[in-house]
């Protein structure tokens, strides 16, 4: 995994190439909870070969943060990989408005979800 | 990021020995009860698992040539290939090859192309061909076969354990081999993903709804989550058995599908329910059933519910992996805790001050607590080793083409890892020898009146501080006359010497003495025995052998449960400090010098009107002065017989760790090791069952004891 973060003022942007591996959860983690600290966050996956479901829990855990303390998160890119892992795993629109933090759908992106205004 | 992922690689290889161990032990018990369902699916389920784990780490060639194996397998759990004595022989090869394939990257190709050449030879033509690596995990599903089963619907919750990636499962293959057996649809559920700073990476907080439309049957389900199931949750309902999803029956619970789509949370379900009648309610109302069996039967219910969820979590949470060197460094560190311990206890005695003796007590009981607490820990199951054996067992009755069987018992008795590491090469030795020497070829078996079948009987029990186990073997037995006779003849003894058949027997630990007639390559070249001896006596542990002619012989060995602390008696004799360990010793007495010799000279104690005979450890260690007017006897127990060890002084209990002796005094007799006291000094311990039994073997071969030696 090829991890470079991007800062401008308030906001980074993550940026997320290779594959992402099991054991680069981890990491993926620490650089995604720093990034969340310091403001909002917009990850860029167009270039990530694949993504393992472990690296995926911990996007759906850093969207659950920022939804709790009211940060923004976003994955501003796709690729085919990540959509597909997505569909592999289940994960839909309706999973994220279970959650009380509620907020926007990360997987399916603004717009996309289905849900107007989620 | 490579080191966590060789960190998991090396995870999946010990799984692997240990699904290896489990397909060797099922492959032996299978030998002997071809027919038997159990096993047949044990070995399935170690073959699957081995090649479920070994993809996700990317060991394609284990996880091509176990998905062969497990081919093969499959055909065996369905009827269609028989278990033969050819199938197990080419498995367990199978299986020693997988071994080498774990531990190396080369040198197995070429066998790896044999056995899986000689492995499809055993598929009959017509049934579905082995694929090869390409087919891995996704076995080609027969759609004109699916087509004509009666298709059902399942619902699948499948909650994998928090530490499923541990154990070298990627949850979602799982969910993709579902895939493979019908339509199959997924929902994750993502509740208890917790936020960014408290997410452990590694654990699965992920859990899964599936529907699934198959016409493979709930087995197939099963065998998915066959190497999970134990750790997580899952949980398979059917929905639907007649292929249409309209028959109204199976779809009352109409709550339970709004929450299964997300649509109602369960405790607004709840709240519902609570307002509305309940079963029971209406049942007692109607007075078709009496409200105490319907609270019972509730009771029932919540208990069982109760007890299912704690068990689960309590199954999650009861074990985990780690490295043996942590726990030998553990072993290490709570072994100079106690040194420590003892200095500053010496010291508090010294000062004399009341407050420094109360931290000294307090971390004296601390320090025995944690150090019984990780000798605990250290403890392994002798299955382990007794496993092996049943391999080893296997293939000599074939080689030596002898018909012989293995019974073990207490495989469940624990002892310290590392003694389970050393005894192995011993039990192996032993094993052999009853193979060889002891069980007779079938047809001389029936000639003498026994049983074609020779039986090896393995059995491990706790006694005390220690463990015995016993090899008994119904063989020939040995034969005494014999031995003697070589034994003078090696000049291990003298001519005309008088002992017993026991003693004699016990001259087979001798070194150089093997009365077999021929040297077979398994045994019979005179080396071996002594070694095992020798070996088991380095774990501070003693050896016996009993025999009856012709029927057969009885070896026993005697181990302590540990290795690294034991508890000791500290002795003093002249300026010296000895150890003698607690667990032998019964009894203290003290002894006038007047009554210390008994008639003839010999030394026979009168305890309380029983006689024990005793051992001046200050002539046998040869140590010069003068006793005190008032010796002690400390009275130990060696194989049911007390022995008094005569000392100048018993100081006290003490925690002892022990320390190996340097090369230099590896052969010294009647000490086992050395610990620091502490003051710093050095206290040796005193191997005592070694002197009991030793000065009976010895005393045909030793000059009387070395007096007035210096030491």
């Amino acid at each position: 995994m090829d991890l470079t973060i991007e800062k401008s003022g308030d906001s980074s942007l993550v940026v997320l190439k290779g594959e992402l591996a099991v054991e680069d959860a981890g990491q993926l983690k620490l650089a995604l909870a720093a990034a969340l600290r310091d403001g909002s966050v917009e990850i860029d996956l167009s270039g990530a070969s694949s993504i393992n479901v472990f690296c995926l829990q911990v996007l759906c855990s850093a969207h659950r943060s920022a939804a709790i303390s009211g940060r923004k998160i976003s994955i501003s890119a796709g690729s085919g990989p990540f959509t597909e892992e997505v569909k592999r795993a289940g994960l839909f629109p309706n999973i994220c408005r279970k959650h009380p933090a509620g907020g926007h759908c990360l997987w399916m992106g603004p717009g996309t979800c289905g849900e107007a205004g989620i | 990021m490579s080191s966590s992922s060789d960190r998991h690689k090396e995870v999946f290889r010990e799984e692997a020995h240990e699904l290896l161990t489990e397909l060797e032990q099922s492959l032996l018990e299978l030998e002997n009860t071809p027919g038997d369902s159990e096993q047949i699916g044990r070995a399935f389920r170690a073959l699957h698992t081995i090649k479920g784990s070994g993809s996700m780490f990317g060991f394609d060639e284990v996880v091509a040539f176990a998905h062969e194996l497990e081919t093969v397998f499959d055909l065996v759990r369905n009827g269609e290939i028989p278990v033969t004595k050819e199938l197990i022989g080419i498995t367990l090869e199978s299986g020693d090859l997988l071994r080498r394939m774990l531990d190396s990257e080369t040198g197995w190709q070429e066998a790896v192309a044999s056995l899986v050449q000689r492995l499809r030879e055993l598929v009959p033509a017509g049934a579905p061909s082995p694929s090869g690596p390409a087919a891995k995990m996704k076995e080609q599903k027969d759609p004109e076969k699916d087509r004509d089963a009666p298709q059902v619907t399942y619902r699948i919750r499948f909650r994998p354990s928090l530490s499923i990636l541990s154990t070298g499962t990627d949850p979602l293959l799982l969910i993709d081999e579902l895939g493979q057996l019908g339509e199959c649809k997924a929902i994750v559920q993502t509740e208890a993903v917790p936020d960014i700073d408290s997410i452990d990476p590694e654990a699965c907080y992920l859990y899964w709804d599936i529907i699934l439309t198959t016409g493979k049957g709930m087995n197939a389900i099963r065998d998915v989550f066959i190497f999970v199931e134990g750790d997580s949750g899952l949980s398979i309902d059917i929905l639907d058995e007649k292929g249409s999803l309209g028959g109204e029956a199976n779809y009352k619970k109409l709550g339970e599908i709004l929450i299964e789509r997300g649509d109602l949370s369960r405790d607004d379900l709840e709240n519902i329910l609570r307002n509305t009648k309940r079963l029971g309610e209406t049942l007692v109302e109607a007075g078709l059933v009496g409200p105490g069996k319907v609270a019972s039967a509730l009771a029932e219910q919540q208990y069982m519910r109760e007890k299912r969820r704690t068990l689960k979590e309590a199954e999650a949470a009861s074990s985990i992996r780690v490295p043996s060197s942590r726990l030998d460094k553990l072993a290490d560190l709570i072994g100079e805790l106690v040194t420590m311990q003892a200095r500053l206890s010496q010291f508090s005695l010294v000062n004399n001050s009341p407050e420094l003796s109360a931290i000294a007590e307090g971390v004296e009981h601390l320090t025995e607590e944690l150090r019984d607490t990780i000798m605990n820990v250290r403890l392994v199951p002798i299955e382990t080793v007794f496993g092996k054996l049943r391999r080893i067992v296997r293939d000599l009755s074939n080689d030596l083409g002898k018909e012989v069987e293995l019974e073990i018992e207490g495989g469940e008795t624990e002892l310290d890892k590392s003694l389970i590491e050393k005894l192995g090469d011993p039990l192996v030795h032993l094993v052999r020898n009853s193979m060889d020497h002891g069980i007779e070829p079938p047809e001389v078996r029936e000639a003498c009146g026994k049983p074609r079948k020779g039986v090896i009987h393995l059995s491990a029990a706790h006694s005390g501080a220690n463990v015995l186990i016993r090899i008994v073997d119904d063989g020939k037995g040995l034969d005494a006359a014999a031995i003697k006779a070589k034994a003078i003849e090696k000049g291990l003894i003298p001519q005309g010497a008088e002992m017993t058949d026991r003693e004699v027997c016990q001259l087979i630990f001798a070194s150089g003495l093997s009365t077999a007639k021929e040297v077979t390559k398994v045994s019979g070249r005179g080396v071996g025995m002594d070694v095992v001896k020798k070996n088991i006596e380095s774990l501070r542990g003693t050896i016996e052998v009993e025999s009856w002619k012709g029927q057969g012989t009885d070896i026993t060995l005697r181990l302590p449960l540990t290795l690294a602390i034991i508890d000791g008696l500290l002795v003093k004799i002249g300026d010296g400090h000895f150890v003698i360990p607690l667990s032998i010793v019964g009894e203290c007495v003290e002894m006038a010098s007047a009554k210390k010799a008994g008639r003839n000279g010999r030394r026979i104690a009168n305890v309380r009107g029983e006689i024990v005979p005793y051992i001046s450890l200050r002539d046998l260690f040869a140590i010069s002065g003068a006793p005190p007017e008032t010796e002690q006897i400390v009275i130990i127990e060696t194989d049911g017989r007390k022995v008094g060890l005569l000392v100048d002084h018993v100081i006290g209990e003490n925690q002892t760790v022990i320390k190996t002796l340097g090369g230099t005094f590896r052969d010294i007799d009647w000490i086992s090791g050395a610990t620091i006291l502490g003051d710093g000094s050095v206290a040796l311990i005193v191997a005592a069952g070694q002197i009991v039994s030793g000065l009976n073997a010895k005393r045909w071969r030793r000059p009387p004891a070395r007096r007035n030696k210096k030491g």
